[in-house]
């Protein structure tokens, strides 16, 4: 069996958490991390880390290209999200350092083709 | 001045090189209206700027505006369809509306088209089409393409000067940092992201804090509080000092008892070459950048005077900008270009690295403002520099240089 073998209920499961989140773009995504709480973070962090691998991984049979859509864009943007949420845990220890440069200042561009 | 600082973190490298001297450096540089102007006038008027890549102009009809703002100026990078990039002023020959009116990081298009009266022109510039031409009175639409701009391409890299005739080449300009840089494939790697700000504080200072390691125990202690520095070596010494007549290159090394996070060790794993450590000394040395050989290499800084950054990895680099608006107002771009990714796991493995630069830039730019509020707050009038920050003093003395002569 494949190591990285995940059941289609999983993943379903999964594209449904991020049906529910707007994380289509990194500004959206950061946006996103300061809307919640460090508790709500650990607990998405804590819920998908254990498959973020074998997720990885099932999203290499979609062919990269960037007219990618549907479900499968939704379960790529959760993973990219999954990134950004681990740095808060891993690292900075809460949502949005509020001792740090205003965000809103901060433009973040929407790099297409990648 | 090679001297390598995995073997050696106790050297200094200032004395190696007496002409900079080791006094403080004035105030006045980063608060005089007086300097800032002579600055723009002998500086920013005589230089070439990095843009952009030119892997963003892939395409026949791909292009890039860029918005140049102590020039007042906002300029259309493209792709012809003869394959060359061109540059032009971003202003319709008619009655000088902008054709594109938003700064944008990459599009494409056949045609500009003025949102004013639809004056459209061809990919190299020429005038294509006006709606209505036969109410015009003895135009030669000859003489009506889009003004033209200086641009060049090394390397894979495109850059921007603002006289119509520099007095030399980009190559020419670049001197021994091209020579440096010349094998280094710029032009393989693909933009992954792109962020810009507008910070109110003197380009000086924005630019000093990004040539010199010292800060970064204190500064990035959230971000990377085990990647440059460790237990047997407190602070992130860089080495390799290399100066190359106004431009100057510096090694950034890595903690050699760094142990990844969890996520980051698995975004190594999925992200491919771009983050891969394999055979790291031999590629490098492939690209010529670690010329100094560290065992812990990182990435190389590389800083063409005044103000582009090209901050070079084997899988990687990431440039900045920093364009002058005013004497305390800096609109800064930062760029991470890395290797290009074949699948889905290998771009989700990199998002980790784009979030955790992007963080750390965040804690870059709180330091920034604060630091012009103190200067201009009368309370010093000089600043005193380090053996690690001999790359802002080089920066200093070549400016001096310049503006002494006028």
């Amino acid at each position: 069996m494949d190591t990285f073998d995940i059941s289609v209920a999983d993943v379903e499961a999964f594209i449904d958490m991020a049906k529910r989140m707007d994380i289509s773009s990194e500004f959206k995504r950061r946006e996103q991390r300061g809307k919640l709480s460090m508790d709500e973070i650990r607990e998405f962090y804590e819920e998908l880390q254990p498959s973020i691998e074998k997720l990885a991984k099932h999203c290499d049979m979609y062919t990269y290209s960037e007219s990618i859509a549907g479900d499968e864009l939704h379960l790529i943007n959760l993973l990219k999200f999954y990134m950004e949420l681990a740095i808060t845990v891993e690292f900075l220890r809460e949502p949005m350092p509020s001792d740090l440069f205003p965000a809103n200042r901060f433009m973040i561009a929407d790099v297409s083709g990648f | 001045m090679k001297k390598n600082y995995a073997e050696n973190y106790e050297t200094l490298y200032t004395p190696d090189i007496p002409e900079l001297g080791t006094g403080p450096i004035s105030v006045d540089s980063y608060i005089s209206e007086e300097i800032y102007e002579k600055e723009i006038e002998y500086v920013f008027r005589k230089s070439w700027f990095y843009v952009c890549s030119a892997s963003e102009l892939k395409e026949t009809g791909s292009y890039v505006v860029k918005e140049i703002p102590h020039l007042k100026k906002s300029l259309i990078l493209v792709k012809d369809t003869s394959g060359d990039i061109k540059g032009f002023e971003n202003a319709c020959k008619h009655r000088g509306n902008r054709l594109i009116y938003d700064e944008c990081p990459g599009k494409k298009t056949a045609t500009f088209v003025c949102p004013f009266h639809g004056w459209a022109y061809n990919l190299d510039g020429t005038l294509r089409g006006i709606p209505e031409r036969d109410r015009f009175f003895d135009i030669d639409t000859s003489t009506l393409s889009l003004t033209p701009i200086t641009v060049a391409v090394w390397n894979g890299l495109v850059f921007y000067h603002p006289e119509s005739k520099p007095e030399k080449s980009i190559k020419e300009y670049l001197g021994g940092m091209g020579e440096s840089l010349k094998r280094y494939p710029f032009g393989e790697k693909v933009k992954a992201a792109e962020w810009s700000v507008e910070v109110d504080a003197n380009w000086k200072v924005f630019v000093d804090a990004f040539q010199e390691g010292y800060h970064v125990a204190v500064v990035h202690k959230r971000t990377a509080p085990k990647l440059f520095t460790g237990s047997k070596r407190p602070s992130c010494r860089l080495s390799n000092f290399r100066l190359h007549e106004n431009h100057r290159a510096v090694t950034t090394p890595m903690n050699p008892d760094f142990v990844p996070s969890e996520t980051e060790a698995l975004s190594f794993k999925l992200a491919g070459s771009a983050l891969s450590q394999d055979g790291m000394a031999q590629r490098a040395e492939d690209m010529g950048i670690n010329p100094g050989g560290e065992k812990d290499f990182s990435f190389d800084i590389n800083v063409i005077f005044p103000t582009t950054f090209l901050d070079t990895s084997v899988g990687w680099y990431f440039s900045y900008e920093f364009w002058p608006v005013s004497k305390n107002k800096t609109k800064w771009v930062a760029k991470f270009y890395a290797d290009p990714v074949k699948t889905w796991s290998e771009r989700i493995g990199l998002e980790f690295t784009i979030v955790q630069l992007r963080e750390a830039l965040f804690e870059d730019l709180t330091t920034i403002e604060m630091t012009q509020k103190g200067l201009e707050s009368g309370a010093i009038q000089q600043i005193v520099l380090s053996d690690q920050e001999l790359a802002i003093r080089h920066q200093h003395q070549v400016l001096d240089k310049i503006l002494s002569n006028y």
